[in-house]
């Protein structure tokens, strides 16, 4: 993984306050420091860039979050789903993944990490506390990489130990880095997931840029293993292409290899979503990538996805070489419809609830 | 300000350097000298012993057919003057009596940038927005692409033969490819929709199959495709955005083949319609029918009863 250096800090006036704010600082010297009023200061000036989707990461802004930290995940409301939540510690990520939605998502092309952690969990305790008959699956990759920053921000620091104070909240880690080492020795208590997204390593190679290697990424996820962490898997995106078959085929048999598939909490399955205005900021941004020329029809919501007939065969024959290498994996399919479910998991789709409750008994800590 | 008979002899024609018009052979303007002589003097810039022509190109080159020997024009004599105080002459004076086409206003800011050196800055502010156009950037790079344009490509834009938006699109793309672009559009007639459509699939298909645009556009299957004798130049169009479509969603032709034969294998009455989802989304489908008397909708019952009866039905789910 190529490591994050930002140019320059700019600082919210607030932050100063927080405590993490300082261990930043403190472990990037040297870098220019600024105080800001506002995190869209920043705007006027990356918007008279070439591409402020590059010149943006370069500038780390430390700020609070305003509003809630924790969503229902975009997902929910399909027809099949498992009914998680996401939490964002920050907001963009720097591993220039070609068909990052993030490019495309965010208002402000910076890097933004949000510094009142204590008001983050102090709303996720109160939310779970209310509803203490249920579990809830709160992951921190949506709108950035869990753990890619996790050298410099030290979130997993505090938020694996107060998962585990947490009766029912399980944290999952979602990631293409290899930045684990601030999770050995954590006191996880079987509360946190650490999840690898994980691709073939043609796309890895071409289209995941500064993310670790598939190799980088497989022995971190061996790493946590053995420090007693379940671990799960995200083939998330799928991507069709020439020769697809034997790269999915020869991925799943090396990760299967890698790692100790009894500690497999969960493998989803989910093939690339694209909004049209994605497609056009990959194509401008990454012209040697070959995903915008899928063949993408327009679905719900204007989303340009494969067609069915190539995500039912792709969902079918992963599903067949996971049972080949690893029979007792739970394998699901993320944002997909129950026909999509039936027709490539050659059975009946499981109610929301069911998904949902099936889940929440693979990390069975309540 | 003094004006003079000038020998069009001692007139520099080649040198176009503050040339604007695209059309130097307006039609009408030979007619008008012809009858009533030269109304409006040329602008000339008198430098190293040369006249070089500010305004004016069109009417002087109209006298020269005409065979006229002189023409009446003001000269400006100042050896040091800079190429913008020069070519400001002539943009101020085409702006106070007419319009400029899109490929003129590329020319024009074209002169401004590389000839006149004016900072960008400068021409996004002041000039665009003279030029009606928006005061932006990428407005500025668009236009000085278009004025790289293929010289077929240009006549065709001239004659409202392709969009401002495909003829920016085009500049873009490399001389061999706007050659043989050029070329094909000369053969075919496409709407303004499908122009986008099909320029876009070009691109598409050309990064799919890893070649350039000039080898998508040279497929046999479309040499074929602009011989086909008995159809028009607007149906050609049409088979060449179907064409390239199928070869850009094999996947998706290939599913609408099966389920026309499917649905071919039901015999059902023409009036009745049988879709499927958009894009074969969902397994499901759509069924509809027409009937004017009571005597047609039992007809066209039991024809669907029929068709449910039938092994191909089963088949045309299977499909799907």
């Amino acid at each position: 993984m190529v490591p994050y250096q930002p140019e320059r800090i700019w600082i919210q006036k607030q932050s100063w306050d927080d405590p993490l704010t300082r261990s930043v600082v403190e472990k990037l010297p040297g870098i220019p420091v600024r105080t800001i009023r506002d995190v869209d200061e920043l705007l006027p000036e990356l918007n008279s860039t070439s591409d402020p989707h590059t010149t943006g990461k370069r500038t780390l802004i430390l700020a609070r979050h305003l509003g809630r930290f924790m969503k229902e995940c975009p997902g929910s409301g399909a027809e099949v789903c498992c009914n998680y939540f996401v939490i964002n510690y920050a907001s963009n990520c720097h591993l220039e993944c070609s068909y990052c939605v993030l490019q495309s998502y965010l208002n402000n092309p910076a890097l933004v990490v949000f510094t009142n952690a204590e008001q983050l969990m102090a709303e996720v305790r109160e939310k779970l506390e209310r509803s203490p008959e249920r579990l809830f699956r709160i992951g921190t990759g949506e709108t950035s990489d869990s753990l890619a920053l996790d050298g410099i921000t030290g979130y997993s620091l505090l938020l694996v130990p107060f998962f585990a104070s947490l009766a029912n909240g399980v944290l999952e880690l979602k990631t293409k880095s290899d930045q684990i080492s601030n999770l050995q020795g954590l006191d996880h208590g079987g509360h946190t997931v650490v999840s690898w997204s994980v691709n073939s390593r043609r796309i890895c190679g071409s289209d995941e840029l500064k993310s670790a290697s598939l190799d980088e990424r497989l022995a971190a996820a061996r790493q946590c293993q053995e420090w007693g962490y379940k671990v799960g898997l995200h083939f998330d995106p799928l991507i069709h292409y020439e020769g697809w078959e034997s790269d999915y085929e020869q991925a799943v048999k090396e990760i299967f290899a890698a790692v100790d598939p009894n500690g497999i909490a969960w493998v989803s399955l989910g093939a690339l979503r694209f909004t049209p205005h994605l497609r056009e900021f990959v194509r401008k941004r990454f012209p040697k990538s070959k995903i915008p020329y899928g063949e993408f029809v327009p679905g719900h919501h204007g989303k340009l996805r494969y067609l069915r007939f190539i995500r039912e065969e792709m969902y079918s024959r992963m599903r067949s070489w996971i049972r080949r290498s690893a029979p007792q994996a739970f394998v699901y399919l993320c944002m997909e419809s129950r026909a999509v479910w039936e027709k490539s998991l050659g059975c009946a789709a499981p109610e929301t609830a069911r998904l949902s409750s099936r889940m929440d008994g693979i990390v069975q800590v309540k | 300000m003094t004006f003079e008979e000038i020998s069009l002899e001692t007139i520099d024609f080649e040198n176009e350097m503050f040339r604007i018009s695209e059309n130097l052979d307006p039609p009408g303007l030979r007619a008008s000298l012809n009858a009533i002589g030269q109304l409006c003097p040329a602008v000339l810039l008198s430098q190293r012993k040369a006249l070089r022509i500010i305004c004016g190109f069109r009417r002087l080159r109209a006298l020269r057919d005409l065979g006229k020997k002189t023409a009446l024009a003001r000269v400006v004599e100042d050896e040091s003057v800079d190429p913008m105080r020069a070519f400001s002459l002539a943009f101020w004076d085409n702006l106070s009596h007419r319009e400029f086409d899109p490929l003129e206003k590329a020319r024009l800011l074209s002169t401004l940038k590389g000839v006149c050196g004016l900072a960008q800055d400068t021409i996004v502010g002041t000039y665009l927005p003279l030029l009606g156009l928006p005061s932006h950037k990428n407005v500025l790079y668009a236009y000085l692409s278009l004025h790289t344009l293929h010289s077929a490509l240009r006549q065709m834009l001239n004659e409202g033969k392709i969009t401002l938006a495909s003829a920016e699109r085009l500049a873009n793309w490399d001389r061999g490819t706007q050659s043989a672009i050029a070329i094909l559009f000369e053969k075919i007639h496409l709407s303004a929709s499908l122009q986008r459509e099909v320029l876009g699939l070009i691109e598409e298909l050309a990064a799919i199959m890893e070649v350039g645009a000039t080898e998508v556009v040279g497929m046999p299957e479309i040499e074929e495709l602009l011989v086909q004798p008995g159809i028009s130049a607007h149906q050609r169009g049409e088979k060449l955005r179907d064409l390239l479509y199928r070869r850009r969603n094999p996947c998706l032709t290939r599913a609408t083949e099966r389920f026309l034969e499917g649905r071919k294998a039901l015999n059902l009455p023409h009036d009745v319609r049988l879709t499927p989802d958009p894009f074969f989304e969902t397994p499901r489908v759509h069924v509809e029918f027409d009937a004017s008397t009571a005597e047609r909708f039992r007809g066209i019952a039991e024809a669907i009863h029929e068709a449910a009866e039938g092994p191909a039905l089963e088949r045309l789910f299977e499909l799907i």
